[in-house]
């Protein structure tokens, strides 16, 4: 049995003009253990996918529909106050993007970290405190820094207490929403290495989400390339990192300057697309060198390029 | 720029209480015309606070449309109804008909004569009432005062100020009335009891039993002014005669007569030009030194941040009260004040967004062109803040308003120019909130809201404009 | 920064507002030749003691009028009337600064004295009974309100109260304050029920025992304070609602429900803690400015604080009366804006470490 499996997943929200559909019918899956990393540019809905995830709609959002398997248990069919119980940071739980905002500002962090533990009765503030402190110590930060507010600490420290906290509570699931991305590069590497231990170590199934592919590649067994609110391609981390089958997927690799290569790094022209009117068939096919006849019309299915490597793009239709 | 203006206003209007909101001043802006049209610009000295130009208006009566009660009524003529020679002389005779169905008396009678001129010999007035039942009654006799020594005729009276008599509380017509009551009714009434009460006698019968009771009398009245002259070369103006009614004109009138409706239509104006001038000028202050001082940086910020700080931690209103009290009552002073007191909140504000501005590339990059400073400042860093220097000034208008009429409320406004304040600070002064004259203090207090509110709901509908985030929220 | 300097700065500030208003004043009174005319009145009065005094016991007119000649002199001299109106600025705001207020001309209290400060000290309670009862009112109603809306933002009942808040915006207390009166009046008439005075204190004659007298002071109380909350109650709810609001839109509140943490918790601790800071800095500043703002509504309630203590003293002329209450209100303002910076570092870890 897989740790989960997201079946045709769908959140949209709406605007004063018209609806933004965000995240259009995603599926995909994860092994226990199993790191899925989603990439894609900015506005291709990654971080929408996560709040979906944990049901965390926006006031505005609209059509919420899909099926969530987490542990063999459709939890998208729990009631809202069952999801919050049941799931949240019990079962999966969450890093999110820009550490900076995400500590509660007039709250020491040690605080914060232990508050989903206090708050499961999990044990009394000793025990949380306790808690607290091995995570601390997981996370590399010294134990005082529980007394202190957010303010004081560093990004790369804030970061970490996040980490802590989303660990509070022995997760089978944790979501990293760019979790480097505000960080030096120094700490960033160092921040991937404390990830690579934490999976390692623990055996944590980590979504990864980041606008980095390579960085994806590096901690992630699979991943998930998104375009348009939709999964264009997705496979091992070799495969797609290696031998990508979606023309965006090359784009996006193309645009990766290397410092090894002669090749100057290739921009792909165009803008992403409108989420509220998307296109008719490929949501790529308006930006695609390669788009020919039934691309601007039908939608691509999921072609498999072989076990484990799929690809939303009709050039594979002939290969098949 | 224009730009960012002309999408605020679309923005206004797309909401419903931008809409309600412009609406009402339109009409505000449009009763100000009106009110500034019709009346003189020293209004407020030559009219309002004169008391002769309000002496036949009822005094304390509700407005018109409220019903019930004796209609105010105003016979004037300039030209007699009937022209008689006689073997003395020439008597002119100006009649007035007045049909009388009311329960009450008239609140009061008055008589006033306009240029009389003659040559020898004085002109005699005779006032009288002919009643629906035959009777006649004799009310008032006058003789217009003879030439002064050394005056050559023709000679002239009553020109610059017309002759008044206040029939109602004048002893030698109460004289006549007790007179009238004795010999036709028997009715043994003194005439110092009948001062005040006299059109009580005039327009009704008294009870048979006494007590000096009247019932009122309706029907047909006749009101007939007699003037007898020596010749046909001698004249008279215009005479007039008031039956003072128990309302009054469209806002009723105040304890001197005053008809309300004029001194609340001309408030307008005022009431417009303290709020939009002071905002105007505290906005266009504040903005300025707000981003002198976030540009500039170094001594000239710390100089004037410290000078704000200091301005906008003094409570408004007793300085305000304090200054009004020594320095006089002059609308100016307080609007001087207000706009010396307002502008520092802004200039705080603004020169924070300066500081976000400046940090911008943008700011850079035209700095590195080699923009001149005043360029960058009114050219690139001011438009940006545009809309929110806008709905600052909106705001600031109902606030120098109601401090305005808060002000006039405590007597302390500019007696030369009427304000709603003042009208509503006279009527709570005289009482009038204890005794229930509503047409007094309501009016007056409900345009100083509406005004105030006119410009609330400007602002409102600004808002998601002016705060991004709000109109996320919204959406 | 340190917070001991921080605060140090601050009060420096303030300390500077209290003396800047301070000389504004002294100066306005000397330059408009005011305090010229104060002071002569003051020896005029005494001069005229004098004279009676002497007109009894000494028979020769000249021998009075040069004693009395004399006299004025010292008496000028004394009050530095003989030099320009600069020269006592120093003085005068030194003893204002002392809180030696000097004498009330005409007014005085209620056991007879015309000393300034009794009279302060007599009315400023009574303005501190209106004015923080109907502000703890207000706040308890505002919060409740606010945070209720503020899960309702952009729904009919949030448009319905900021409209509702917008008018009373527009709203003048003294104005709200008349409408009551009138109100009452037209109860009173109607149904022969006076529901509550229409102004003072107290009723005449006031009633025996001191429970009695206070059951009184409290319906006396009713409708100014009624009125307060009336005119602010609105715009304070407005004001906890965007702060809630916005608060609420910040990601660690996103955090704090991904946490499962249930809707009155994370209210509670993750965005009314944070929103605390400018809704007590709202509340401080409302109590305090509404001291002064008092001026308007104990006028028109005939409430005897220090607000229609100002209003008597401009009635009366009473310049000494006008000066000490406008250095108070100032004094008062400025109190409750430093007890706020004191509080804000209680309150907001992020100031404490600046």
């Amino acid at each position: 049995m897989s740790l989960l499996e997201v079946r045709d997943l769908r959140m949209h929200y709406a605007t004063r003009e018209a609806v933004v559909r965000a995240v259009d019918g995603i599926t995909f899956g994860l092994e226990r253990g199993q790191a899925l990393g989603i990439v894609g540019e900015s506005g291709s809905g990654k971080t929408s996918l996560s709040l979906a995830l944990m049901r965390l709609l926006p006031r505005n959002a609209t059509g919420y529909s899909g099926e969530v398997t987490l542990e063999g248990e459709n939890i998208a069919a729990l009631s809202d106050d069952g999801f919050r119980q049941l799931i949240r940071w019990k079962r999966m739980s969450m890093v999110f993007q820009g550490a900076m905002n995400s500590l509660n500002p007039v709250l020491k962090v040690g605080h914060q970290v232990a508050e989903p533990y206090l708050q499961a009765n999990r044990g009394g503030k000793g025990p949380a405190q306790e808690r607290t402190l091995e995570l601390f110590d997981l996370v590399r930060l010294p134990g005082e820094v529980v007394n202190r507010y957010p303010h004081e600490l560093s990004g790369g420290m804030k970061q970490r207490v996040m980490i802590a906290m989303s660990l509070v509570l022995n997760p089978s699931l944790v979501i990293l929403d760019e979790p480097t991305s505000a960080l030096d590069v120094s700490i960033q590497a160092q921040m991937m290495n404390l990830l690579k231990d934490l999976k390692r170590d623990l055996g944590i199934s980590f979504i990864f989400i980041t606008h980095d592919i390579a960085l994806a590649s590096d901690l992630c067994d699979r991943i998930a390339v998104m375009y348009g609110g939709q999964i264009v391609e997705l496979g091992s981390s070799e495969d797609v990192f290696l031998s990508p089958k979606h023309p965006y997927t090359q784009r996006l690799l193309d645009s990766i300057p290397r410092l090894t290569s002669e090749e100057a790094p290739v921009f792909i022209s165009g803008a992403p697309p409108d989420l509220t009117a998307p296109p008719i068939g490929c949501r790529f096919s308006p930006r695609c060198p390669f788009a020919f006849e039934p691309c601007a019309d039908r939608v691509p299915p999921a072609f498999i390029v072989k076990e484990g490597h799929e690809s939303r793009c009709w050039l594979l239709e002939q290969g098949q | 720029m224009t730009g960012a203006l002309g999408n605020t206003l679309k923005e206004l209007l797309s909401s419903t209480t931008g809409k309600t909101g412009v609406a009402f001043f339109i009409t505000m802006v449009a009763i100000s015309v009106f009110a500034l049209t019709t009346n003189p610009l020293d209004f407020g000295v030559r009219l309002w606070n004169n008391p002769s130009e309000w002496a036949d208006n009822p005094k304390n009566v509700p407005p018109g449309w409220i019903g019930g009660g004796v209609k105010h009524t105003v016979f004037e003529a300039t030209e007699p109804t009937e022209v008689r020679q006689t073997a003395r002389g020439v008597e002119s005779v100006y009649a007035f008909d007045l049909d009388y169905g009311y329960d009450d008396a008239p609140t009061f009678t008055s008589f006033s004569l306009e240029r009389v001129s003659y040559d020898t010999r004085p002109t005699t007035v005779t006032v009288s009432v002919e009643r629906p039942d035959g009777r006649a009654v004799s009310l008032y006799r006058h003789v217009v005062p003879a030439p002064r020594p050394g005056e050559t005729p023709p000679v002239v009276r009553y020109e610059d100020t017309p002759f008044r008599v206040f029939l109602t509380g004048e002893t030698s017509v109460a004289g006549e009335v007790s007179r009238f009551l004795q010999s036709e009714f028997g009715a043994q009434i003194p005439a110092t009891e009948l001062v005040g009460e006299i059109d009580r006698a005039v327009f009704g019968t008294p009870d048979a039993q006494g007590g000096g009771e009247f019932q009122p009398l309706k029907g047909d009245y006749r009101i007939r002014v007699l003037a007898r002259s020596s010749g046909a070369q001698d004249s008279i103006g215009g005479v007039k005669f008031v039956v003072g009614g128990s309302s009054f004109g469209l806002m009723g009138t105040d304890s001197i007569g005053r008809d309300l409706a004029r001194g609340l239509i001309f408030g307008f104006p005022v009431a417009l030009t303290i709020g939009l001038v002071t905002a105007v000028m505290a906005t266009v202050i504040g903005t300025t030194m707000g981003i002198i001082s976030g540009y500039t940086g170094g001594k000239t910020d710390i100089s004037i941040q410290r000078f704000c700080d200091v301005l906008t931690n003094i409570p408004l209103l007793p300085i305000l009260l304090f200054l009004a009290f020594i320095l006089g009552q002059k609308l100016w002073i307080v609007v001087a004040v207000m706009i010396v007191f307002g502008w520092p909140g802004l200039a705080i504000v603004i020169r924070s967004m300066v500081l976000q501005i400046r940090s911008g590339q943008l700011m850079e990059a035209t700095a590195a062109l080699g923009a001149s400073r005043w360029r960058i400042m009114f050219r690139h860093i001011f438009p940006q803040m545009a809309p929110f220097v806008f709905a600052q000034m909106i705001f600031f208008t109902p606030a120098a308003i109601l401090a305005e009429a808060g002000l006039s409320f405590l007597g302390l406004g500019d007696p030369s120019i009427p304000t709603w304040g003042q009208i509503l600070d006279q009527g709570f002064r005289t009482g009038a909130v204890y005794v229930g004259y509503w047409w007094w203090v309501l009016p007056p207090g409900i345009l100083i809201v509406l005004t105030a509110l006119t410009f609330v709901l400007i602002a409102l509908g600004m808002e998601r404009v002016v705060d991004p985030r709000l109109r996320m929220a919204r959406q | 920064m340190s917070i001991a300097k921080t605060l140090a700065i601050r009060a420096l500030t303030l300390l500077g507002v209290l003396f800047a208003v301070l000389v504004m004043v002294a100066v306005t009174l000397g330059a408009t030749g005011f305090s010229d005319r104060m002071l002569t009145a003051i020896v005029n009065e005494e001069v005229r003691g004098l004279r009676q005094g002497l007109a009894q016991t000494v028979r020769d007119p000249d021998q009075i009028e040069r004693a009395i000649q004399e006299h004025r002199r010292e008496l000028e001299e004394s009050y530095d009337l003989d030099r320009p109106w600069y020269f006592r600025l120093p003085g005068m705001i030194g003893r204002v600064v002392m809180l030696d207020l000097g004498e009330a001309r005409t007014l005085k209290t209620a056991d007879g004295s015309s000393k300034i400060t009794s009279l302060i000290a007599e009315r400023l309670p009574r303005t501190m009974l209106l004015v923080t009862t109907a502000s703890a009112i207000t706040a308890v109603f505002g919060l409740l309100f606010g945070v209720k809306l503020a899960t309702k933002v952009g729904t009919r009942a949030d448009r319905i109260a900021s409209l509702f808040s917008a008018t009373s915006n527009a709203l003048p207390a003294w104005w709200a304050g008349i409408l009551l009166i009138l109100l009452t009046y037209l109860v009173l008439s109607a149904f022969g029920v006076r529901v509550f005075p229409p102004g003072g204190m107290y009723s005449v004659p006031p009633p025996e025992g001191v429970i009695p007298r206070f059951i009184d002071l409290l319906w006396h109380a009713a409708l100014p304070i009624i009125t307060l909350v009336l005119i602010s109650v609105g715009s304070w709810t407005y004001v906890v609602r965007t702060m809630v609001m916005n608060t609420a839109q910040e990601d660690f509140v996103t955090v704090a429900r991904a946490k499962g943490l249930p809707e009155g918790r994370v209210m509670r601790h993750h965005i009314l803690r944070v929103a605390a800071p400018p809704i007590l800095t709202g509340l401080i500043l409302g109590l305090a400015s509404s001291v002064a703002g008092g001026i308007l509504t104990e006028t028109v309630f005939n409430w005897p604080g220090m607000g229609r203590l100002y209003y008597d003293a401009i009635l009366a002329v009473d310049e000494s009366v006008v000066v000490a209450l406008t250095f108070m209100f100032t004094l008062i303002y400025i109190t409750a804006r430093f007890t706020l910076e004191v509080l804000y570092i209680i309150v907001d870890p992020r100031v404490r470490y600046q």
